[in-house]
Parts: C-alpha cells; structure tokens; sequence
C-alpha cells in the first residue's frame, strides 16, 4: 500500500511553487520531507491531501485517485494529516476532542438518536474505549478532561496525534510536528511514530529539524525549490553535495 | 391582568420556540440567518390553511412543521455552502420573496387580507379565559418538549461534532467528516422550530396576514437571543422574555401617553432593535457574534 | 408591440440606474471594506428625505434638492462609519453585516417616528413625455439618467484619476500592504465612506422623484441591489453598474409574464441563480464565496 504521488505541479501567480514532484510512499515505511523554506513542502501536502488543487499530475493512495479528491475522501481513505499549528476543538476537552474524531458514529445521525438508541450507546462505549486506549498510547490520560484550549504547544502537538489515531488512519501525514516541542517529547513522538509503523500505519513527515527526522525516518526526501533534489536513505542524502549546497547560504 | 398575563406569556412562550430555533442555528452550528421569519410564515399558513379546510388542528400544526422542514431542506442545501454573508443576504432575500408570495397569492393565502377564523384545538374548552389557559399550557408545553429535545440532541455524538464544526470546521473535514450534511441538519430543525412557533400563533391570534410575517420579526428573534445569550437553552428562555417584556412596555406607553400613536411606537420599537444590534455587536466583543462568525 | 417592450426597457432602464447606484455603493464597501453593507438601502432613504426636506424648507429646484440629498447623506455615511464600523475594526464579516441591519434598522425608523409613514412625492411640474412612434420617454427619465451617469462619472474619476482614489484601492487591494507603504487608511477609509454616502444621496433622490418618499423606500431595493452586486461580481465596480441595470431591465420586461407582485421575486430568482451556479457573478474573481 503506498501513496504514490506523480509529476504534481502547482504554480502561485508567476511562481513555480512545485515542479513536477514524483515519489512513492509505502505504509510500511517511514518518509521525511525536508527542504528549505519556500521549498514548497506545505504547498505539497495541501495538495496531496485535498486542500488545494494540484496544477498538473496525480496522486494516487492504494487504489484511490486523490488527484481531484476533497480533504473529506482523502481522510476516509485512510490517508490524514496533521496542522503545523495545531487546530484543536479548543471548547471541548480533549478527550472529547478524541472522541468527535472517530469515524463512522451511527450516533452523528439523527435518526438514529430515536430509532436506535441502544446501538449508538453500544458504539460510544467502544469508541469510548478507544479513546482510552489512545491516551495510554499517547500518555495524556491526566489530560482527558482539560479544555484543549488549556493545552501547551506540546500537548497540542500529541492530541492532534491522537485525533488522528482515532480514524484508524493508514498513512499519517505529519506537518512539522517537531516545531517548537520540547526535545524530550520529540523523542516521545519519534517512539510513538516507530510503534504505530510496526503496526502497518506509514507516515511522512515534513521537518525542518533534520537531526531528529533523520532518526525517525528510513527515507528521506529533499524538496529545493518545488523539485526533488534527493530521495534516498537518510545518509545517503545528508552526504549528498547538493544538498548542502541547497541549505546552504539559503536563510532557514 | 390575569388575562393579560396569559396572554403575554402565551406570546413569549412562541417567541421561545422561535429563538430557540435560530439559537441552534447560530449558537450551535454559526449559521446567520436572516430569513427566520419565513418558517415561521410557512409554519402559521400551512396549518390555518388545513384547518380552515376541516383537518383537525393538531394535524395541521403537525402538517405544518414537517413542511417548515422540507421547504427548509432545499434551502438550507443551497445556502449551507455559502460564504457567511452570502448565506445572510440570500435569507434575507428568501423570506422576503416568501411574504411576497403569500400577499400575492390570494386564492390559497386570501392575499393582503390574510385569513381568519383559524379554530382552536380540540381540547379547549372554547370560552374565554379557560381557553386562553388551555393553550397557554399547550405552547409551554411544546416548549419543554422542544428544550428536552435540544438537551437530548446537543449531548449527543451529533452535537458533538456540531460543535467540533464550529471550533474548526476545516480540522473536521481533515479528520474525513463532511460539515455541509450536519449544518443542514441544523438548519431544518431550526427552521421546522420556527414552523411549529408559527402553527401555534396562527391558533392563538387566530387571524394571520402577510405584514405579521415581516423582517422585523427575524430581527426581534435575533436580539432576543443576543440578550439572552446564543449559546445556552437557558438564553433563549431569557432572551424570549426581556423581548416580551420591551414589546409589553412599549405598548402599555403608546395607550398610555396620548401624543405616541401605535405606530409611532412600532417605528421606536423596531428603531431600538436597530441600536440594540449596534450595541451588542460593538461593544460585547466577547458576545456571542464573535464566536460563532469564527472560521 | 415592439414599442410596449421598449417602454417597459426604458422604465428598467431608469430603474436598473437606481439599482445600479446602490449596487456600486454595495460593492465599493465590499471591495474595501469586505463586509455585506445592509445599510445602503437605508442610506438611499435618508437621501430621498433629505431631499424632501430641502424641498419644505423653499428649496424649490431639482438640482438644489438632489445637492442637499448628497450632501446630508455624504456626512451622515462617514459619520456612522465613524461610530460603529471603525470600532468594529479586526472583527469577521459577519459581525459588520449583524451593526450593518442594526445601522439601517435605526435609521429607517427613526425617520419613520419622526416622518410618519405618510407618502412624500417631490413637486415637480408635468411635462408631456416625448413620443417617438409608441416609444415614449419622461423628459425626467432623461435628466434622472443623466444625473446618476454624472455621479458615477464622478466617483470613478476620484477613484482612478485622484491620488486619493489611488490610495484607496491600494487599501482595496490589499490593506496591510498599503498600510505598511505609508498610505493613512483611516483617510481612505473616510473616502470610501463619503463616496458610499453621495451615491446613496443621489440614488435616494431618484428613486424618491421617480415614485414616492415612504421610509421603506430603500429597503425595498436593497435585495436587488444585492442580487445585483453579487451578479457583478462581489467588489466589481462596473460589475455592479452593469448588473444593475440589467436586473432592472429584465425586471420590468418580466412583469407582463410574472405580474407585477412577482417582479420584485426576479431578483430572489437572480440571487439564486448567481450564488448557485456562478457565485463568482458575471465579471468577479474566483474569490471564496463557497
């Protein structure tokens, strides 16, 4: 299973913000983004997952084409993404946060409410449990009952994990998830990330922190200017010459 | 003054459903809608016109709310998709062609004129004050069902995603759920509350006509929830009240002081509801119109 | 038959010319300002009355009448701008749109307190309409039109022939850029609002010569002074000149079929159509209506 993203181009105005991005990512693996700003790694997210549409070129996820694909069908599809600044239902508590991710609630439906009350109560008792089971995971349990709106930058960072663990996603698609988080709890998410792909769930994640995305991932792909300039295993591509030479006199 | 008390309270007592309605439709899911009045409008016609033609009352109120619904379906799937402001005008402009329509069609709506003659229910007792009563426990008793069913509906997993929807609509659509389908939902049961609000004022006035189906009275709804406080079932009981309450005093002023015609004091009315509006929005940031306006 | 339909061209015309005016002073405030201006029919209300003022007051001239209208209406705007939109500054859309209703709320009845409801008309002496083989046209459509292209013609002159007209749509365009460039928007921004308001004047006298004074005179085109706006395009100027009058045109050409009550339905029908199947209107840019 991957998701296979093929030839995307996108431009802004006059600027060519990506060119012709090929590359694949399989669910069994772990894949990290990097580039210098403007590279256009967010560009390239928005465009994979449906928030904007693509100039030219295709994506595809397991059988799915999500080329024209809204951010609805991508996420049912299995394919969800995070926010590089956290969007947490900030009235709600976090475990209720968790708990308006999962998917599929016959509960969500009106006429269930009164004509099949006893199987909407059956399900929000599993999803109950599954939430639980995600704040073990994630070890916010001591938090489930805080308003999200009370949540450090960290914590923010670990609920949007959490929320999209409760869609049985099969490739998370991580944006920046490092950025402003205390190094312990990067490790804590690297483990996290490590864990879940031993269960079969892929992710790709977009970094600036090359250090710690060099660990956690097992391919890394370099984006300068809307092109791929190196895609490989992480030190293949940190040894690779036009690498440094794209970091390099550019501003981070 | 008891019969006047019923009265009164008969009157707020419809003016709850209606806040309660656009109460859900804005404190509950953001929705701004300008046009709250035509379901009111649809509700009040659909079960004079029944039951002048001989169905039972209960029925035609029935009739009339499930009408109110469906004719706010397809609205509300044209309008949910709309940008805030273009869901407001295009409300706005509905309940207007909906007055128009009604004064124009004078063979089903007997037109400017309106119709009168609208019977009780079955169960009053058809004299005077018992009447009065009878349907004054009858409207407050379609309140507290219409509170219960909130109740039952916002601590629902469906409420929980309405407001999921309304802190981060687009964190919803990431997460693989489709806002458009619960706002509508939203819509229609709000619009089928002010369908039942207008089904019992047709009764209770027994006399209907286009001109009480104004765009005042959308905004007399709207400034009794922004009082009373959008967000809480609670706020619309209040809101309902504090209305009533300026609508009474108003009145009992244009009797009382010779040089103040009726529609001397309509015009300071609806001229207060206008600085109302003002006020609220500028200077209750924290109020209610921030939060739900949030995208 | 042809001659029936020109006439009733004609009258669209003059009516497209009303509706045409508030949808520029619609678009103006949505190009700028970026909010809905509910407000604007009631504006057009306050121009007719304070016309109808000068009027009673021995001002007996059209142009002396139409020039208070502007006048009054062109501090009256600004001034609201004033008090409620600047310090509703940062706030959404909405929020603007909700003291927009309150704003003209306020307005139309305080008129109507004051006023009463009692129909005003503008004493004008008759004059025989110019006939021209069944066609016939008001010597006072002619002058009326006239007039509103002479407004226009004004506004866009300050608009693209002014320094201040430039500095106001640098605001348009894009406020932060224009702010951090050294442009006062706060100037601009009483610009725009005195423009709103001399359009509004000069649209309250026409409506208000061509029928009567009452206080719902300018609610009465606000919808389709909407419709029209948004059939322009949201924020298009000669959008909304254009869509205006072509609603009204269409409008009056309709009423034979539709009857006269409906007529005032077409521009619901228009709303509709736009926001359903081209929310971008005729001539706007793809910008998030949806």
């Amino acid at each position: 299973m991957s998701l296979v993203v093929d030839g995307v181009s996108k431009a802004f105005g006059g600027l060519q913000v990506l060119d012709a991005v090929s590359f694949s990512a399989p669910t069994h693996e772990r894949t990290g983004i990097v580039g210098p700003n403007g590279a256009g790694k967010s560009t390239l997210f928005a465009c994979i997952s449906g928030f904007i549409r693509l100039d030219r070129g295709a994506v595809h996820f397991e059988s799915h084409d999500l080329t024209q694909a809204t951010p609805v069908s991508a996420a049912r599809w299995g394919l969800v993404r995070t926010f590089q600044v956290p969007r947490p239902y900030r009235h709600m508590t976090v475990r209720d946060n968790l708990l308006a991710a999962a998917p599929s609630q016959s509960g969500e439906r009106l006429r269930n409410l009164f004509l099949a009350p006893r199987q909407v109560r059956r399900e929000e008792a599993a999803i109950r449990q599954r939430a639980e089971e995600v704040l073990g995971f994630l070890r916010l349990q001591s938090l489930a009952n805080q308003q999200a709106s009370e949540l450090s930058g960290g914590q923010l960072k670990l609920l949007e994990l959490g929320r999209v663990l409760m869609t049985k996603p099969k490739l998370i698609m991580l944006d920046e998830p490092f950025a402003g988080v205390h190094p312990v709890l990067i490790e804590q998410l690297c483990t996290h990330m490590t864990s879940l792909n031993e269960q079969g769930i892929g992710c790709v994640v977009i970094e600036h922190n090359l250090g710690a995305l060099a660990e956690l991932v097992s391919r890394l792909i370099v984006l300068d200017r809307g092109k791929i300039i190196a895609d490989g295993s992480p030190s293949a591509v940190l040894s690779d010459p036009n690498v440094g030479a794209a970091y390099v006199g550019r501003p981070q | 003054m008891d019969t006047y008390l019923v009265a009164a309270f008969t009157a707020t007592g419809i003016y709850v459903l209606l806040t309660l309605g656009l109460m859900l439709q804005f404190g509950f899911a953001g929705l701004i809608n300008f046009g709250h009045v035509a379901f009111f409008a649809i509700g009040a016609y659909v079960s004079a016109i029944l039951s002048l033609h001989g169905v039972p009352v209960l029925v035609s109120m029935a009739a009339a709310v499930i009408l109110a619904a469906m004719a706010a379906l397809p609205v509300g799937l044209l309008a949910i998709r709309l940008r805030e402001d273009y869901l407001a005008i295009a409300m706005l402009a509905f309940a207007e062609t909906v007055r128009i329509s009604l004064a124009a069609e004078q063979w089903l709506t007997g037109g400017i004129n309106g119709l009168t003659g609208i019977p009780r229910p079955f169960f009053s007792p058809g004299i005077g004050r018992a009447d009065n009563l009878t349907y004054l426990a009858f409207v407050l008793l379609m309140d507290v069902a219409a509170v219960l069913l909130i109740f039952r509906i916002v601590r629902s997993p469906f409420g929980r995603l309405v407001r999921a929807i309304r802190d981060d609509e687009n964190a919803v659509q990431a997460l693989g759920k489709d806002p458009v389908r619960f706002k509508v939902v939203v819509f229609v049961l709000g619009s089928a509350f002010g369908g039942l609000a207008g089904a019992l004022q047709a009764h209770y006035v027994t006399f209907i006509s286009p001109d009480q189906f104004t765009a005042s009275v959308t905004f007399y709804v709207w400034i009794a929830m922004i009082l009373g406080g959008a967000e809480r079932i609670s706020g619309a009981i209040v809101g309902a009240l504090l209305l009533m309450m300026f609508l009474e005093a108003t009145r009992f002023i244009s009797d009382v002081v010779p040089w103040i015609s009726p529609s001397d004091m309509a015009s300071v009315r609806l001229a207060a509801v206008g600085l109302a509006l003002i006020v609220c929005t500028v200077y209750f940031p924290h109020g209610v119109v921030v939060r739900a306006a949030r995208r | 038959m042809t001659a029936f339909y020109i006439n009733l061209a004609i009258g669209g015309l003059v009516q497209g010319l009303i509706i045409a005016l508030a949808a520029l002073a619609i678009n103006l405030v949505f190009a700028v300002g970026r909010f809905a201006n509910a407000a604007t029919g009631d504006y057009v209300t306050v121009g007719a009355y304070a016309g109808i003022a000068a009027q009673a007051v021995g001002f007996t001239s059209t142009l002396a009448q139409g020039l208070a209208a502007a006048l009054v209406t062109a501090v009256l705007v600004p001034a609201v701008y004033l008090l409620v939109f600047r310090p509703l500054a940062g706030r959404p859309a909405a929020t603007f749109m909700i003291a927009s209703v309150g704003v003209g709320f306020f307005l139309r009845y305080t008129i109507a307190f004051f006023v009463g409801h009692d129909q005003y008309t503008f004493l004008r002496p008759t004059v025989r309409a110019l006939q021209w083989e069944g066609i016939r046209m008001l010597p006072i459509d002619l002058w009326l039109s006239g007039l509103a292209v002479l407004a226009v013609a004004a506004v866009f002159c300050i608009l693209f022939l002014t320094s201040a007209g430039r500095r106001l749509r640098a605001v348009a365009d894009n406020p932060e850029l224009a702010r951090t460039s050294g442009i006062d928007v706060g100037n601009s921004m009483m610009l725009l609002w005195v423009l709103v308001g001399f359009l509004s004047g000069v649209g309250g006298m026409i409506v208000g010569i061509k029928t009567v004074v009452v206080p719902d005179i300018g609610w009465n085109i606000l919808l389709p002074a909407f419709a029209a706006a948004i059939l322009g395009g949201v924020g298009n100027l000669p959008g909304a000149l254009i869509a205006g009058l072509l609603l009204g045109v269409v409008q009056e050409l309709s009423s034979p079929i539709v009857g006269f009550v409906y007529k005032q339905a077409i521009a619901f029908g228009v709303l509709v159509l736009v926001l359903a199947v081209r929310p971008q209107g005729l001539f706007g840019a793809r910008k998030a209506v949806r």
